[in-house]
């Protein structure tokens, strides 16, 4: 959380207010285009059949008329009448068809041939007939049941056509007010359920739990007002989470800390009192007026206490003020040579032998490093192995190899570090041996030293015994001087603990 | 940014459907079926007439409306047409001058003729036609002349009709008009300025609905097809109150024309005179109010002629 980006998050894909925009807005087409296309067709089809209940209201009229002219022979009359019948808004024509001809026609050259036909197949209900861009709705109403012929109407669709499209046009304006509108109020509406949850998302890419932050003000609706409230909560939580943490890890640093010292402080005041108390029984002789034989025995003894506290001093400065380094690209082979050369009569007088063990994975790779300085903390090492090692024992050096990491680990056969011991085993002036028989800074050193070198010192504790303590460096790359420090660095080990 | 346009184009299209579904809806096809006609084309040419079977050609003067006597009349010759085996086509006039007309110039065989149509073209056109046979209507060959008014009307005579809406039959029609111009001058009226209008109606059934409807104020009718129709729609003549009613007259009759062979003439009477053997043609014949056909009596027609004598 704590390293979360602070930037707004950019989306990919479109944002979702414009989805749901886009959602609602062809929602709303259609819907909208469903809702005209029926009700459009249904209105049409409702106008056609009106229409031809109209036409068949005024066919009927003139079958009612026809029968007496047809009966009588009344041809001029029945002429007159479907010529009148012709001549009504909406009518194209009008007929009368007997025995397959035609008695009485509105068609001045006489009823066309496949009119008359038309219905030589027995169909009596409407037809539409097409004539090029002419349409009529051709009704049959029969005379006297059909005994006396039958009236054939034409109604003109053009009426028809004329009115659908003179609803279809402002229905299509209204079609497209309609979409506009929709889009527009999807637009607003899908921004607004958008915009509170992108406050959300900034803010949760925003939180810092080290940072007091200002909550998440509810808005949006329910749901979302739900959701900031809980987010709110969270980071609340997350924040009271993180300053407990704090307070125990401060707490833990200032125990470390009051224990490093009381450890540096106890070591201090044993390694000063014993030259201490070797001067003040000297002072005491001088002052009996001790024979000039005796006196300069004395004078030698708080000599040699005075040496021994001054060369306390000296570590003691020596690990706050690490020597300046003289760092030069050296082989690891080379630096893992330096200091069993110097250890190796100590260790022959203890009766240990020393393997110098170069793995097959050690390379040609150079780390930069102190020769001086990493052969001490290296000698520190084998001197602190050969103390635990039992006589006929044996300690190893060996090369290792971590990544960008080249080690040299120093392995003895003593008895391990009990865990409980573990954390402590760096630290200045604590120390297992014998008062008198060590200081308790070789380790402290050691690490100072590797830490200066952006190094890494590890303790290993195998299971059949024993203890490894391998001291890390970085080697030298081509891009540059060295690489970062301990831990960065990808490989295929771990990465080493100090 | 393609997602932006793919939104775009999706939106885009839409709109368009949005905007033409209501054209294109309106320019939909009807729900019937669609027929392609040339309406220039060459008219429709006569189909030739088949040869047909020997046809008698038989009117029925316009007692009744056209359609009327069309539903009425057309059972009764198929019968007869059935007995002479030929088919028996029935011409219709509007008036019963044509159908004299029709018979005088040969143009018809046979009509059942209104008395007075008959009478007419006895005195043009003597010996054109040869009476063959007369209904016979409740054991009578004669009928009447009624003088109807609405039920409500107020004149109890034919002279408070004076002044009044009045409805004629028919030019020549007996029992339709010339009974009553018999009564006005018998009684000294003028029968041309008598009423205050009056209107030929072309059959007695439409007169009896102008009455109805008040659309006159009194009418003459055949006492046959009144009473007919009281028999089968009393609720049409309940709205009716008759005022005078005439003597009998000799009833309508079936008239042939002397171009016809006397033996088909004969033939055809003795075919008039057993319909009534023929359950069906006896049923179609008390559709139109007769129960048979018979011989006429000898001074069956004196009567009208009297009246029509004085009424002209």
């Amino acid at each position: 959380l704590t390293g979360s980006p602070t930037t707004r998050t950019t989306p990919r894909g479109l944002r979702l207010w414009v989805k749901l925009a886009l959602l609602a807005g062809v929602g709303v087409v259609a819907t909208h285009s469903i809702h005209l296309a029926v009700g459009t067709g249904i209105a049409g089809r409702s106008l056609v059949r009106a229409q031809e209940s109209l036409g068949r209201g005024i066919a009927r009229l003139v079958a009612a008329e026809a029968a007496d002219p047809i009966l009588t022979h009344d041809t001029a009359t029945l002429s007159q009448l479907v010529v009148r019948a012709a001549a009504t808004d909406g009518i194209g024509y009008c007929f009368v068809v007997r025995g397959g001809d035609a008695l009485a026609t509105s068609f001045p050259g006489g009823t066309p041939e496949g009119l008359v036909r038309l219905r030589a197949d027995g169909r009596t209900g409407p037809v539409v007939v097409v004539d090029g861009a002419s349409r009529f709705l051709d009704l049959e109403e029969p005379i006297l049941g059909g005994s006396a012929g039958v009236v054939r109407l034409g109604i003109d669709m053009a009426i028809m056509q004329t009115t659908r499209r003179s609803i279809a046009a402002p229905l299509g304006a209204l079609a497209l007010l309609v979409m506009l509108l929709g889009a527009g109020a999807a637009l607003v509406i899908g921004r607004s359920i958008a915009r509170p949850l992108d406050d959300l998302v900034a803010t949760a890419d925003r939180f810092d739990p080290a940072v007091a932050l200002a909550a998440v003000a509810p808005r949006g609706g329910r749901e979302i007002e739900r959701l900031a409230d809980r987010i709110n909560s969270m980071m609340r939580r997350l924040r009271a989470a993180h300053d407990d943490r704090e307070r125990v890890r401060t707490q833990a640093l200032a125990n470390a800390r009051l224990a490093t010292l009381g450890s540096v402080v106890a070591g201090v005041a044993h390694e000063v009192n014993n030259p201490l108390a070797s001067l003040k029984v000297c002072v005491t002789l001088l002052r009996e007026g001790a024979d000039p034989q005796q006196r300069s025995a004395d004078l030698a003894l708080m000599d040699d206490a005075l040496d021994r506290l001054r060369d306390v001093v000296r570590r003691l400065l020596d690990l706050g003020h690490p020597p300046q380094l003289d760092l030069a690209p050296t082989a690891v082979v080379d630096l893992a040579r330096d200091a069993p050369r110097l250890a190796a009569l100590s260790l022959r007088g203890q009766g240990i032998s020393l393997d110098e063990i170069v793995d097959s994975g050690a390379d040609d790779v150079p780390v930069r490093a102190d020769r001086k300085q990493v052969s001490q903390a290296l000698l520190n090492l084998l001197l602190n192995a050969a103390y635990v090692t039992p006589a006929g024992g044996r300690v190893r050096v060996r090369i290792r190899r971590r990544g960008d990491l080249r080690g040299i680990a120093v392995e003895d056969d003593g008895p391990g570090i009990p865990p409980a011991l573990r954390d402590r085993v760096l630290d200045p002036f604590f120390t297992t041996k014998p008062a008198g028989e060590g200081t308790g800074l070789g380790l402290a050193l050691a690490r100072a030293i590797v830490d200066q070198h952006h190094g890494a010192l590890e303790l290993e504790c195998p299971e059949q015994g024993g203890t490894i303590v391998t001291l890390w460096l970085p080697i030298v790359r081509a891009s540059g001087p060295e690489v970062g420090p301990p831990g960065t660095h990808a490989g295929a080990d771990p990465a080493p603990a100090a | 940014m393609q997602a932006i346009q793919v939104g775009l184009r999706a939106g885009l299209s839409a709109a368009v459907i949005a905007a033409f579904a209501p054209v294109v809806a309106g320019c939909s096809s009807s729900p019937y079926p669609e027929v392609r006609v040339e309406l220039a084309s060459a008219p429709a040419t006569p189909t030739p007439a088949a040869p047909e079977a020997e046809t008698l050609r038989f009117s029925v003067a316009a007692m009744l409306s056209p359609q009327d006597t069309f539903s009425s009349y057309s059972r009764v010759l198929e019968r007869l047409g059935s007995a002479l085996h030929v088919r028996v086509e029935l011409v219709q006039r509007r008036t019963y001058a044509e159908v004299n007309e029709l018979l005088a110039s040969g143009k018809v065989d046979a009509a059942l003729l209104c008395t007075g149509g008959y009478l007419e073209l006895e005195r043009k056109h003597p010996g054109t036609t040869e009476v063959l046979a007369v209904p016979v209507i409740r054991g009578e060959s004669t009928y009447r002349s009624y003088v109807l008014v609405p039920a409500g009307s107020r004149a109890r005579t034919l002279a408070e009709l004076e002044g009044k809406r009045f409805a004629y039959t028919d030019e020549l029609s007996l029992s339709g008009r010339h009974y009553v111009v018999h009564l006005l001058r018998e009684a000294g009226r003028d029968p041309g300025a008598f009423f205050g209008s009056v209107q030929y109606t072309g059959s007695h059934d439409r007169s009896i609905d102008a009455v109805v409807r008040r659309v006159v104020d009194g009418a003459a009718v055949d006492s046959l097809i009144f009473d007919q129709l009281a028999a089968t729609h009393p609720e049409l003549t309940a709205g009716i109150r008759v005022i005078d009613r005439s003597p009998p007259f000799g009833a309508a009759p079936v008239v042939a024309s002397t171009r016809l062979s006397p033996a088909r003439r004969t033939q055809l009477r003795n075919a008039l005179l057993s319909l009534s053997a023929d359950p069906e043609a006896t049923a179609a014949l008390r559709v139109v109010g007769f129960d048979a056909f018979a011989l006429p009596g000898p001074h069956l027609y004196d009567g009208a002629a009297a009246v029509l004598e004085t009424s002209r």
